[in-house]
């Protein structure tokens, strides 16, 4: 298949090509023109903790007095919602996974040479479950980290 | 405090797009050593095999007899495209236990590519692909009736008019169908990035736990030096499991694709 490769070729410029143009437009949205240069950067440096601030977020002035309003709630609420979330979340597929478990020990134990075939649908099984966990810890870490309403408030 | 930090990026700005330069940087990285390591390997293969050619022998003869449980004779195909994500998602899940010589926050631990979830998800987006790309491969055009049916019916076994007769009766189970498909995208990319994302924010807080009780240095244990090795089989174990788990149900979903009514 090796004279194929212009296939690959032409797809892939024709992606990159497709990147520009929408990524173009997406950029003249989130910045105007004057702002383009110098774009914030996030993430790990030499030595010094990397701040938590994303593009979004403003700070409040220093020295103000903040005020107890709704935008307080949200947050008092939002941390409670993901601890709740999480927590409640890990109870059925822990139950269930004992249950696989245990079954396929049974199994094992019934028939010990078919212990290869037990222990890859087991492992299978068990990372079905487990996904379900998974779907509420992304739910729970985007309510704290996140930010996802605060848009409202500013 | 680790939490959000292994949530932040690199950000790049690339064509108009923010882009997550830790990320692009050390997949790209990842491929060159693959696909250089690849070339070398596969020039000293020999009949009689050295340790590191019956290694990955035993790793591909695994695949295949998998392969062949699963899909028959027409497994071996298969095989290549498997374990190719097999052993990217293994690499990246493994390059998360390196130390860095970056800091984030107390601890200086390598980010793995795959907690962001770009590459979990253009990982599954490729298999999506695939999976259509081998349903029209072996049925032909015939793969879309699949979308019909509400049961994976084998197509090519029903005889012509039958074929036409039932898909309006069952135009509802398109959207149910097409559900199940974008439901087996967001199942594979968010297990994987959400299991190894899990791990790195244990692992860096023990981590950071750790450095906290060297630097207080109340009491002389020996914690420090032995809970790193915990970190990292725990870490070790994760990847592994994730890696194979990813690769396997691609495999599945490949077989459940192009299954035909002969085989059974």
């Amino acid at each position: 298949m090796r004279e194929k490769y212009w296939i690959v070729g032409i797809l892939a410029l024709l992606a990159f090509m497709l990147m520009w143009c929408t990524g173009a437009a997406q950029a003249k949205n989130d910045n105007p023109p004057s702002q383009q240069i110098a774009q914030h950067e996030g993430g790990p440096t030499e030595g010094t903790p990397p701040s938590g601030m994303t593009e979004n977020q403003t700070t409040p002035p220093a020295g103000e007095k903040k005020p107890f309003d709704g935008k307080a709630w949200l947050y008092i609420i939002s941390a409670l919602a993901s601890a709740l979330g999480i927590g409640i979340a890990t109870i059925g597929p822990g139950i269930g996974q004992g249950s696989a478990v245990a079954r396929a020990m049974e199994a094992i134990g019934r028939n010990p040479e078919a212990q290869g075939k037990v222990m890859l649908t087991l492992l299978i099984g068990l990372a079905f479950i487990e996904s379900l966990v998974l779907y509420a810890l992304i739910v729970s870490l985007v309510l704290l980290f996140g930010d996802p309403f605060g848009k409202f408030f500013h | 405090m680790n939490t959000s930090e292994a949530i932040e990026y690199y950000i790049v700005p690339f064509l108009g797009y923010r882009v997550h330069a830790d990320t692009i940087s050390v997949t790209w990285m990842l491929i060159a050593a693959a696909l250089i390591g690849g070339y070398l390997f596969s020039r000293k293969i020999s009949p009689v095999p050295g340790r590191l050619q019956s290694a990955a022998e035993l790793l591909v003869e695994y695949y295949h007899e998998l392969a062949f449980n699963m899909a028959g004779k027409r497994g071996r195909r298969y095989v290549p495209y498997v374990m190719s994500i097999f052993l990217f998602v293994l690499s990246c899940n493994w390059l998360g236990l390196f130390p860095s010589f970056l800091k984030y926050g107390h601890v200086q631990i390598s980010m793995p590519p795959t907690r962001d979830l770009s590459t979990t998800l253009a990982l599954a987006l490729i298999s999506f692909v695939a999976f259509q790309y081998f349903g029209f491969r072996e049925k032909g055009w015939r793969y879309i009736l699949h979308y019909f049916y509400p049961i994976p019916l084998l197509v090519r076994s029903l005889p012509k008019f039958l074929l036409f007769l039932i898909p309006p009766l069952f135009v509802l189970f398109v959207f149910l169908n097409i559900v199940e498909e974008l439901a087996r995208v967001l199942s594979l990319s968010v297990r994987l990035m959400g299991n190894i994302l899990g791990e790195h924010i244990v692992a860096s807080s023990l981590l950071g736990f750790v450095i906290i009780v060297m630097e207080l240095s109340i009491v002389f244990t020996p914690i420090p030096d032995v809970l790193p090795i915990f970190i990292l089989f725990l870490g070790m174990l994760t990847g592994a499991i994730q890696a194979f788990i990813f690769s396997v149900l691609t495999l599945s979903y490949i077989a459940h694709a192009v299954e035909m009514e002969e085989e059974h």
